[in-house]
């Protein structure tokens, strides 16, 4: 059987040599035929054939591709960690030290919420003071500044502040052209950036006004309201009427005291961000009342039975 | 390898222990004798690379539970053995292959080298695509499928009598065709 298996590797065998090798063969058990293969593979010499280097330069390629990488790339690791730690320790060092630093000096943080046109939010200040803010307004504070007693906060747009007593820190609002600086407080502050005029009425506490200006400073008492002209720098306090209702815009809602509807409609155009068109002939009216702004249709049909007129919306 | 032949029982060692260098070694030390061998058993370039592959895939992944019982070679027989076995089965019993013994046989002058199987299953493959459909599908159905007349015409659903004519004018074809190439060939690699 070992000289068959022989002669077949050499393509020696002949037509009666191959049937007894097919004979053989499919009656030997894979154990037996393995035996006689073995002996044959024992005395086996390979002529050394150049033809084959090339052969065997890609098997071991492709070995070395899929089986071999995976080891190559574990002692590679060893040789990358090596760098990377000469690169993280003193990587580390230096953030230590730079933030040790920055533990005694902090560099400013800033947070700041702003409100689209339509929003109304509600923030809560780390020392508990709590500011709502109406539609198109920025809040702006340093966090570690603010933590650590100086409570400073810039602002624009409208809130209603209701200020956390603290007799040891003053609560300071910077608004282009004017400080508020408060104790414990509420109030609603007007600070529009494109209006001329900023307005504060007080409810309850004290709060001191110091225009950037003229460095002048009034003191509020409650149910005091001031208006400060922008341009001149200059304050106009009196006493909150009942034609004012400052705070209308925290349950959603606009108030307006004999404003002409131009002014009006302008408004809700903010709100909604829509253009509104009405008919010619009620341009000269004025509107006093409160205008619901959570439903445009809504806030629409005040006017439209007010006016008995008919408004048409583009939503921009 | 050069003089410095590292002993054998150092190259176990350190394949074990997942030493590439070792395992590279080895390669080189067996590729040859693994190959040839193969390629004797396959009759084809391509399954001898597989089975190369193959086995030295095997001994880098079974590397920890090899131990110094067994030489390299033994051990490189013992994890080839069923893919050289297989080979030899299959070929063997290949109708095709006993045709290509016929035409070693058939050679007498030693002037010229004879066809390799793998170049006479070229051969044949190109006088196999220069057949009539009907005959091509019949021999290919008894020379590579193995199937018996029988079994080809209910494959077909054509009787018993046509699978014979088909594979007896397909082979004769075949055979002249094949007589031509190789007498074509062995012209061509005379010169």
């Amino acid at each position: 059987m070992k000289n068959l298996i022989k002669k077949y590797r050499l393509n020696q065998l002949t037509t009666p040599e191959l049937n007894e090798s097919k004979a053989k063969a499919n009656a030997f058990s894979d154990d037996e035929l393995a035996a006689e293969i073995s002996k044959d593979w024992n005395e086996f010499e390979p002529g050394s054939q150049l033809t084959d280097k090339q052969a065997e330069t890609a098997v071991f390629n492709r070995i070395a591709a899929e089986h071999l990488q995976s080891h190559r790339l574990r002692t590679n690791a060893w040789r990358y960690l090596r760098v990377a730690c000469a690169i993280a320790i003193p990587l580390l060092l230096c953030t230590t030290i730079y933030f040790y630093h920055m533990a005694h000096n902090p560099a400013p943080m800033s947070t700041s919420m702003t409100t689209g046109p339509a929003d109304i939010a509600t923030v809560t200040l780390p020392d508990g003071s709590v500011i709502d803010l109406n539609g198109s307004s920025v809040l702006k504070y340093d966090m570690t500044e603010f933590s650590s007693g100086r409570r400073d906060i810039n602002f624009e747009g409208e809130g209603y502040f209701n200020i956390a007593k603290n007799p040891d820190s003053r609560f300071t609002i910077h608004i282009p052209g004017l400080e508020v600086t408060v104790l414990g407080t509420s109030f609603n502050l007007q600070a529009r950036p494109e209006a001329n005029q900023a307005t504060i009425y007080l409810i309850d506490g004290r709060v001191a006004l110091t225009s950037t200006t003229t460095h002048e400073t009034v003191e509020l008492r409650p149910n005091e309201k001031a208006i400060l002209d922008r341009t001149s720098g200059q304050f106009t306090v009196s006493d909150i009427n009942s034609n004012d209702n400052p705070t209308a815009w925290k349950s959603h809602k606009l108030f307006f005291k004999n404003a002409g509807l131009p002014v009006v409609i302008s408004q809700l155009e903010k709100t909604f961000r829509c253009t509104i068109t009405y008919p010619d002939n009620i341009s000269n009216e004025h509107f006093t009342g409160l205008i619901p702004t959570r439903d445009l249709t809504e806030a629409l049909s005040v006017l439209e039975k007010t006016f008995n007129t008919k408004l048409t919306v583009v939503m921009n | 390898m050069g003089n410095n032949v590292i002993p054998e029982t150092e190259l176990i060692y350190g394949l074990r222990n997942g030493d590439v260098k070792a395992f590279t070694a080895i390669y080189k030390l067996y590729f040859q004798r693994l190959y040839v061998y193969s390629l004797q058993f396959t009759k084809s370039e391509k399954d001898a690379e597989d089975i190369v592959q193959e086995v030295f895939v095997k001994l880098w992944t079974i590397r920890h539970t090899i131990t110094a019982k067994h030489t390299l070679r033994t051990l490189l027989f013992i994890i080839a053995r069923n893919f050289l076995i297989n080979a030899y089965r299959q070929t063997i019993n290949s109708p095709v292959f006993e045709d290509y013994i016929e035409y070693r046989n058939s050679i007498t002058t030693h002037d010229h080298s004879p066809l390799e199987y793998d170049e006479f299953l070229n051969c044949l493959e190109q006088c196999l695509n220069e057949l009539p459909p009907a005959q091509e599908n019949v021999v290919r159905m008894s020379r590579f499928q193995h199937l018996s007349n029988k079994e080809i015409s209910a494959h077909l659903n054509i009787n018993e009598q046509s699978v014979k004519n088909h594979l007896s004018r397909g082979l004769k074809t075949i055979r002249s065709r094949l007589k031509e190439l190789l007498t074509l060939i062995m012209l061509i690699s005379c010169h």
